[in-house]
């Protein structure tokens, strides 16, 4: 018995290990699929406003979500040889520091603030990829002095739920607790991400809804943002 | 390739960007294992609501594999630059452990700081052990006054008539005992042996229910922890630039002149020539520069061949290397002190 429970607790430690190194098994996922698009009814265009042949962006792929709510466009920089990826959708928090999961691939990708994210020299078969995302399920606005905090944006399934946060100054920046509370059990957030100012951005792996961060020396603004 | 230098590669794999999953798996579960028996250890006396030991480990260790956006850790790469990788490549293996450690149980006690206001203490269990250490020590007697029990200590000569007596009036009295001679982060048998032994040196009688030994237990136990947190934070931050390396000079003048001395009589003693008296102090100087920039770079017998140019390897493992290294051992003590008593100070003055 007890050497079963000694197994057990040493198969948690070991998915968590999982956990913190592999791309995170989201599970509120949206699975996105390819989606042909229309061939340009100016194919002559780029001519006539005299611009090179040599196309910088090459349109590589382009997904969508099954509502076609969502829009992911693969491009390719030809000078570079970096793909990079853009994701539309109407609401800003579905577009905004989205997880970008592509099989195969050893980690996700999140967007920024436009929706974009760069991909770089990826060894990828466009042709048969398969690309799911994992959009913010709660988003928490937080300042220096905030304790507690309601979501600005919020899933059905986190309705209700708070996060509660403590600062511990430290000489260099400062530490913060986040902790969610008031949700359901059978809930696992299973990555949480922060971003300073808008330009900072910092991803944990929560233990039992809790994360523990080290903040840069000054900040003015934080977003939480807690995926499933 | 022994156990911590294979890890030392992974956090060099790391830092490089240039690990796989599996070494990051494996890196991960060797952190968790260095913190469990600690963990487990304090969970005898506090136990954390929610939080098995498990999951303190797995928070402490998270912490260091939080990501950027370019999915590197900028927390981990923090505390283990090249510069110390480097170090730590050519350094023994329980250099690297030792420092390993340190930063885990430092990190472990900061986990424990935050997650204080979930601190639970297991108080059957150590009222349990207090019971029994109090009936194996024969400093103290068990009294029972009612339906209360009573802890007496009496020092072995009675205390005489001025002596102070410490009763549930003023028990406080006993937890500045407690906090004044340091006995927090101790467990129940030393606790009571060490606290016996400050009885019996400041001639006090102490007579107070078991159940107000248990809550100053607890007491002394929590600022410990508390005290320890704030002094890891304390280690981990930045000095003050200008006093430090004003103070710097000054020792290293300091040192210059005692190794002036020191050398003077070995000269004297004909055990070294004066060139060699003054290659030593410059190879010293060169070496104490390098400890300031993140470390030696060198063999020693390098810093000492760059003033004597005509050193052979035989030479300075026969006649050299060992004053070589005493100077180097005695120079790494003499900062290390200086450190230490500019830290308190600077800690005492609340900086």
């Amino acid at each position: 018995m007890k050497m079963e429970f000694k197994k057990l607790k040493e198969k948690e430690i070991l998915d968590f290990c999982t956990q913190l190194c592999q791309p995170a098994n989201f599970e509120n996922k949206i699975i996105l699929f390819f989606r042909k698009s229309l061939p340009s009814p100016f194919p002559h265009l780029l001519g006539f406003e005299g611009l090179t042949s040599l196309e910088i962006y090459g349109e590589k792929v382009t997904l969508a979500s099954a509502d076609s709510s969502y829009l992911l466009r693969i491009l390719k920089n030809n000078i570079s040889g970096e793909l990079q990826a853009h994701l539309l959708h109407v609401q800003k928090e579905k577009y905004q520091y989205v997880f970008i999961c592509l099989d195969g691939q050893d980690k996700n990708y999140l967007t920024d603030a436009h929706g974009r994210v760069n991909l770089g020299k990826v060894d990828l078969d466009l042709s048969r990829i398969k690309v799911s995302l994992c959009p913010p399920s709660a988003i928490f606005d937080l300042t220096k002095t905030t304790s507690q905090a309601l979501p600005r944006f919020v899933s059905d399934k986190l309705n209700g739920s708070k996060l509660e946060a403590e600062f511990f100054p430290k000489e260099s920046g400062q530490t913060l607790k986040i902790q969610l509370t008031n949700r359901e059990k059978d809930i696992d957030i299973k990555r949480i991400t922060l971003i300073v100012d808008e330009s900072e951005i910092l991803i944990a792996v929560p233990q039992k809804g809790l994360a523990i961060l080290e903040l840069p020396e000054n900040f003015e603004n934080l977003q939480i943002n807690l995926y499933e | 390739m022994a156990g911590e230098k294979r890890i030392l590669l992974k956090f060099l794999g790391i830092i490089n960007n240039t690990y796989n999953e599996k070494e990051l798996e494996e890196l991960i579960l060797f952190l968790v294992n260095l913190i469990m028996p600690a963990i487990r250890k304090s969970r005898a006396y506090f136990q954390l609501s929610n939080y098995e030991p498990q999951d303190i480990a797995l928070l402490t260790v998270s912490t260091l594999f939080v990501r950027d956006k370019n999915n590197r850790f900028p927390v981990l790469e923090r505390l283990f630059d090249w510069k110390k990788i480097e170090r730590f490549l050519s350094a023994s293996e329980n250099d690297f452990n030792r420092y390993l450690k340190n930063i885990l149980l430092r990190r472990l006690k900061q986990t424990f700081y935050y997650l204080r206001s979930e601190i639970r203490p297991e108080r059957n269990k150590i009222k349990r052990e207090i019971l029994y250490t109090i009936k194996k020590y024969q400093e103290y007697q068990l009294k029972r006054s009612g339906s209360r029990q009573l802890v007496s200590f009496v020092p072995s000569n009675g205390g005489g008539q001025n002596s102070e007596k410490i009763t549930e009036e003023n028990s406080d009295q006993l937890l500045s005992i407690c906090l004044n001679n340091g006995l927090g982060g101790l467990q129940v048998p030393k606790f009571l042996k060490k606290l016996a032994d400050n009885l019996e040196k400041n001639m006090v009688h102490l007579e107070i229910s078991v159940q107000q030994l248990l809550e100053i237990y607890i007491e002394t136990q929590k600022h410990y922890l508390q005290a320890e947190a704030q002094q890891a934070f304390h280690q981990e931050k930045r000095y003050n630039a200008s006093e430090f390396q004003t103070n710097l000079k000054n020792w290293i003048k300091e040192l210059q002149k005692k190794y002036d001395l020191i050398l003077a009589r070995y000269v004297e003693k004909d055990k070294i020539s004066s060139e060699e008296k003054e290659a030593y102090l410059q190879a010293l100087y060169d070496l104490i520069i390098d400890w300031q920039d993140g470390g030696q770079e060198k063999p020693l017998f390098n810093y000492l061949k760059k003033y004597l140019p005509e050193l052979s390897p035989e030479d300075y493992r026969f006649k050299k290397r060992r004053i070589m290294e005493y100077l180097v051992r005695n120079a790494r003590n003499y900062f290390k002190n200086k450190l230490e008593s500019w830290e308190n100070l600077n800690y005492l003055r609340g900086v």
